[in-house]
C-alpha cells in the first residue's frame, strides 16, 4: 500500500481545519462596527454564571437590531448565536435594555458580544468573566 | 501538591514505573552484554530472560501509554482547583517547568514506546526471535526517555499547588492570529480530539511500518513475516486516516456553527 493514500488525506484535514477557522477569523475581523453606540452596563447572572441582559446608549441615527452572538477571545470561536423574537429599535438618547440567555465559562473567560443591525454593521462590546 | 483521584493515580503510575524500570534496566543490559559472545546454552537462558523482560517492558510501556492518555484528563480536571486556570493552560502555568516539558514529552512517546511493542509483536512471530539483542538495546536507547517521562510526571504531580495563574488571556488576546490550543481542542471543538488522535495514529503505524522496513535489510529472515506485518500495519494506518477525516466532518462544523444551538 502506497503510503501517499495514506498522507493524503492527513494534509487535506489539516488544511481544511486551518482554512475553517481563518475563514471564521476573516469573518469577524470584516464586520462593520457602529461607532456611535456604546454598551452602558451588562448584566450576569453569576451564580448561574449567564448573561442576562445588555443596555445600549445610541448617540447617533436610529438602528434597528435583529441579532446578537457571542464569541470567545481565546478561540474567536462563536459560543452561542441568536436572533431576536422582534427587531428591537435603537432611538437616538435612549436607553435600551435587551434581554440575552448566554452561558459563560465557569472558569472564566474573555468574549466579545456583538449586537447586529438590520445593515450587517455590528454593535461589539468585550466582557471579561469573572 | 493537590491530591485527587487523578494525581494519585498519575503519582501511583509514576512510582510504578520507576519500580519496574529499575527491574528491566539491568536484565536488558547483561542481555546485550552477553549474547554478542554467549555460547548456544547461554543463548538459550538469554532468550528465556529475554521474554520476561519483554512482558515486564510490555506492562511498563502499556502503563505509560495509559498514563499518556490519563495526562490530559488529570490536567482538565484540576482547573476547577487552580485559582485563575482557564484551560489547561493555566494548569501547566501552575506546574511549570516540568508540566511544558512533559506537554512535549506525553505527544512523542506514543510513538516510541509503540515502535518498540510492535518490534517485539513481530519478533515473537518470527522463528527463533532474532531480534533480542535489537529490542533490548533499543529499551536502552529509550531508557533516558523513559526516565524523563517518569522524573516529570513525579515532578509536575508532587510540585503542583492551587497557586493563582495568569491563564490563557494573557496571551491569546485578539491581536494574536492564533488560538489557545488548549482551550480550542478541550473545550469549544472537542471532535477535533478525534481528529487528532485519529491522524497521530494514522502517522505512528505508518513510521513503525517504515522502521520495520528499516529492520528487514537487516535481518532477512524476518521478512516474509514482517511484509504481512506491515501490511496490517498500513491497512490500520489507512483506518485511522479515514476515520479522522471521517470525524474531521463534525469537527469542522462544530467550529464553524456555535456551540451552543441558535433559538
Amino acid at each position: 500500500m502506497r503510503l501517499s493514500i495514506i498522507i493524503i488525506p492527513l494534509i487535506i484535514g489539516a488544511i481544511t481545519i486551518i482554512f475553517a477557522y481563518y475563514y471564521i477569523r476573516g469573518f469577524q475581523e470584516s464586520i462593520v462596527l457602529e461607532q456611535d453606540v456604546s454598551i452602558i452596563s451588562v448584566e450576569i447572572d453569576r451564580r448561574n454564571h449567564i448573561l442576562t441582559s445588555v443596555t445600549l446608549l445610541n448617540e447617533g441615527e436610529p438602528l434597528i437590531l435583529e441579532r446578537a452572538s457571542l464569541v470567545k477571545i481565546q478561540t474567536m470561536l462563536t459560543i452561542i448565536s441568536s436572533k431576536f423574537s422582534t427587531p428591537i429599535i435603537l432611538y437616538k438618547g435612549n436607553l435600551t435594555k435587551i434581554p440575552l440567555a448566554y452561558p459563560l465559562d465557569k472558569e472564566g473567560a474573555d468574549y466579545f458580544l456583538y449586537i447586529f443591525t438590520n445593515k450587517g454593521t455590528a454593535i461589539r462590546f468585550k466582557i471579561s468573566y469573572p | 501538591m493537590i491530591w485527587t483521584h487523578l494525581t494519585a493515580t498519575m503519582i501511583i503510575l509514576g512510582l510504578f514505573g520507576i519500580a519496574i524500570m529499575l527491574y528491566s534496566v539491568p536484565k536488558a543490559y547483561v542481555i546485550v552484554k552477553r549474547a554478542a559472545k554467549a555460547s548456544m546454552e547461554e543463548k538459550y537462558e538469554l532468550e528465556k530472560s529475554f521474554y520476561l523482560l519483554s512482558t515486564v517492558v510490555w506492562v511498563i510501556l502499556i502503563t505509560r501509554l495509559v498514563a499518556s492518555a490519563l495526562f490530559w484528563i488529570t490536567n482538565e480536571s484540576l482547573i476547577p482547583i487552580i485559582p485563575g486556570a482557564m484551560c489547561q493552560f493555566g494548569v501547566n502555568q501552575a506546574g511549570s517547568p516540568y508540566s511544558w516539558i512533559n506537554n512535549g514529552v506525553k505527544l512523542i512517546i506514543v510513538l516510541i514506546y509503540g515502535n518498540w511493542l510492535m518490534l517485539d509483536l513481530l519478533n515473537r512471530r518470527v522463528n527463533g526471535a532474532p531480534l533480542i539483542i535489537s529490542l533490548s538495546k533499543l529499551f536502552l536507547i529509550i531508557t533516558p526517555l523513559l526516565f524523563l517521562d517518569l522524573f516529570l510526571d513525579l515532578g509536575f504531580y508532587f510540585t503542583i499547588s492551587p497557586v493563582v495563574v495568569p491563564c490563557c488571556r494573557v496571551i491569546f488576546v485578539p491581536q494574536i492570529p492564533l488560538p489557545c490550543p488548549y482551550c480550542f481542542v478541550f473545550h469549544d471543538a472537542p471532535m477535533l480530539i478525534t481528529v487528532i488522535a485519529s491522524y497521530g495514529l494514522s502517522i505512528c503505524l505508518s513510521i513503525w511500518s517504515l522502521v520495520i522496513r528499516h529492520y528487514i535489510k537487516k535481518y532477512p529472515e524476518i521478512e516474509e513475516v514482517a511484509v504481512n506485518f506491515i501490511r496490517r500495519l498500513m491497512v490500520f494506518s489507512l483506518g485511522f486516516s479515514i476515520l479522522g477525516t471521517i470525524a474531521l466532518i463534525p469537527a469542522i462544523l462544530q467550529v464553524m456553527t456555535p456551540i451552543v444551538p441558535i433559538h
